[in-house]
């Protein structure tokens, strides 16, 4: 539960008001310790600082102290930075502007901003009677807190609150931004964004959209692949790397993976190249790019585009070169939980190709070169300006969350590891595989999954220690019922197996160590 | 000579403006009675803490009081380093005292 702390408790705080001093600093330090969010609201700032002045004042006259008001502002100010740097801002929202018909407006104001909360989630800390003799349900004080039993702590298995919290002043500016100046569909920020991202790639152009799936559809409408066609493609990924094939009224041809990282084995691509084959499509899945080269130089032989569906890997690098930037089209997610996502669909192109991004730039507006007139097919397809505002509010914190998960996905793998020799040391049978990274590779660990001969007892197991779990993929492609149709695919022995053993852990750059500790211990619980 | 003065959690306030020669002296108060309770604290916040924390907060409750001390006894700013208050501060700070004596008045 977050606790939003009303002016008297952070006075109390701050002034170190006996008696209250010691209930409110017990409260909100178990709160930070239960991982609860401690909040301020920006509409108190002036409160807190006038009535902190107040008291320090009136304390300095009960010592017989001399100091002036200036001397003692500055305290003030001193005291109340420190108080909050640990703290959230709440934002007064315009909802929370008109209670001067209220009895207390600011009160008012306080009880108002929880419910932009989940009911439940958060309570106001306080000692003002009124309130809580007028709201019980959304008031606690600081001993009440304190004598609360504590709540299962759950560990969240992509930690997007965290990172909100951490990008929390960009976020509500961007989002703020384009409210303000209205331009929903196709505004500045994805003008903004599609720059940055081309930069960030080290591509001359991106083509934003309105889903990851999208961006497939999109790439293979602007290579004019359609009915009759084949691309070849991985079955152990997500449903939309085949839907989209087949959507056109392509043939998904279904080539197996290489084990070690659940990647396309490119090895087996040139044998199920055929006179129809009008693209290769690798998924560079769980964060680590595919055998870019080889298959490239696959295509290159056979003059095929090669589409890199990077919804999992936007951020890795193959060979020093970053994920989207290694073949034909690059494309990504930025479903919220992918490793760079928004706060809703959307996904990206990238494309040296001048010609396939501007069929790619009109296929995503219903096939228009200049209003109202369509040289081609094309869709709706364009990522919303709030979407593209939230994601640069995210990129500003990309590149640090990209070392975290690739520390976090190394620790993990130690921990294991060493785990497993300590077992493997008392005759326990060694039964966890976990991620191979090839060396020419960063990952950005968009899953960190691992190998397990019982899958579905783990995953029981872990969730009753209240650790989720997740499996990136229970069936591939090649056995979905919607493919039941497709003829002449060969045998995929790999990802059958892959899809029995792998399970996904809790993963993201915010994962905590004592966090992670524990997940690993359940796995051996 | 004998002066009204409204007891509000804690704080006596006269109720009209005195004027004292020393920011600080004794002065004897009379309370009614009837107003007298015993000696148990009024709220729970009030009371000896009634619960128990972990260890491991314990530990962060006498931390964040040791920062706390740390600020609360540094030496102030020298006051010829600060600027002035400005118009708009010392009118909040009026306001303030104002607010304070319409609900002190309520």
């Amino acid at each position: 539960m977050d606790l939003l702390i009303d002016v008297n408790v952070a006075l109390d705080s701050c002034a170190k008001r006996h008696p209250y001093y010691a209930p409110a600093r017990d409260a909100i330090q178990l709160c930070k310790y239960r991982g609860g969010r401690l909040w301020l609201y920006t509409g108190s700032v002036q409160t807190l600082e006038y009535n902190l002045f107040k008291e320090l004042r009136r304390i300095e006259a009960e010592k017989g102290g001399n100091a002036t008001s200036r001397q003692l502002i500055s305290r003030c100010r001193t005291l109340l930075s420190d108080f909050a740097q640990d703290k959230h801002w709440l934002a007064a929202l315009a909802g929370e502007g008109p209670v001067f018909d209220s009895p207390d407006p600011e009160d008012e104001q306080l009880i108002r901003s929880l419910d932009r909360f989940a009911p439940g989630s958060i309570k106001l800390l306080t000692r003002d009677q009124p309130l809580l003799d007028a709201h019980p349900d959304k008031t606690i004080t600081p001993t009440q807190y304190c004598q609360r039993p504590a709540e299962d702590r759950k560990i969240d298995f992509i930690d997007l609150k965290a990172q909100q919290d951490a990008i929390r002043p960009q976020l509500e500016r961007n989002i703020h931004r384009v409210l303000h100046h209205g331009q929903y569909i196709m505004g500045p920020e994805v003008k903004a964004l599609e720059e940055k991202l081309a930069t960030y790639v080290g591509v001359k152009h991106c083509i934003t959209v309105s889903s990851g799936t999208d961006t497939l559809l999109i790439a293979m409408m602007a290579l004019g692949i359609g009915p009759g066609d084949e691309v070849i493609t991985t079955p152990f990924t997500f449903i939309a790397t085949g839907e989209m094939i087949a959507l056109l009224g392509a043939r998904p041809v279904f080539v197996d993976i290489d084990p070690h990282t659940c990647n396309i084995d490119p090895a087996k691509i040139e044998v199920a190249i055929t006179p129809k084959t009008r693209a290769i499509m690798p998924v560079s899945l769980y964060g680590q790019c595919s055998d870019m080269e080889a298959i490239n130089a696959i295509a290159s032989k056979h003059r095929l585009p090669v589409i890199e569906d990077a919804a999992q890997s936007f951020g890795a690098t193959y060979k020093g070169r970053k994920s989207c930037a290694l073949s034909t089209i690059g494309s990504t997610s930025f479903f919220p939980s992918k490793p760079l996502g928004g706060y809703g669909d959307g996904g990206a192109l990238f494309t040296d190709d001048d010609a396939i991004a501007k069929a790619m730039r009109e296929i995503r507006v219903h096939g228009q070169d200049r209003r109202y007139h369509h040289p081609r097919i094309g869709i709706n397809g364009r990522l919303d300006t709030l979407q593209a505002a939230i994601i640069l509010a995210k990129l500003e914190r990309f590149d640090w969350e990209v070392a975290k998960r690739q520390k976090v996905g190394a620790r993990y793998t130690t921990l294991i590891n060493t785990h497993l020799q300590l077992e493997a040391g008392l005759g326990v049978r060694d039964n966890i595989i976990t991620p191979q990274i090839e060396t020419c590779n960063t990952s950005v660990y968009a899953q960190y999954t691992i190998q397990v001969a019982d899958r579905d007892a783990l995953a029981k197991r872990l969730n009753e220690a209240g650790i989720p779990t997740a499996v990136h993929y229970p069936v591939p492609l090649n056995e979905q019922p919607a493919f039941s149709q497709l003829e002449s695919q060969v045998d995929t022995p790999h990802a059958k197996q892959m899809s029995q053993r792998v399970i996904s852990l809790p993963m993201g750059p915010d994962l905590a160590e004592a966090d992670q500790e524990r997940i690993v211990v359940s796995l051996y619980a | 000579m004998q002066i009204e003065a409204i007891y509000d959690h804690g704080y006596l306030e006269f109720t009209r403006p005195v004027l004292l020669k020393h920011d600080r002296i004794r002065i004897v108060v009379e309370v009614p009675d009837e107003e007298l309770v015993d000696s148990t604290p009024s709220t729970p916040d009030m009371q000896q803490p009634t619960y128990e924390l972990p260890p491991e907060v314990v530990l962060m409750a006498k931390r964040a009081e040791e920062k706390l001390d740390q600020i609360l006894n540094v030496p102030l700013p020298d006051d010829a380093d600060l600027p002035p208050l400005t118009r708009k501060q010392l009118d909040r700070i009026e306001a303030i005292a104002l607010r304070d004596q319409i609900r002190d008045g309520r």
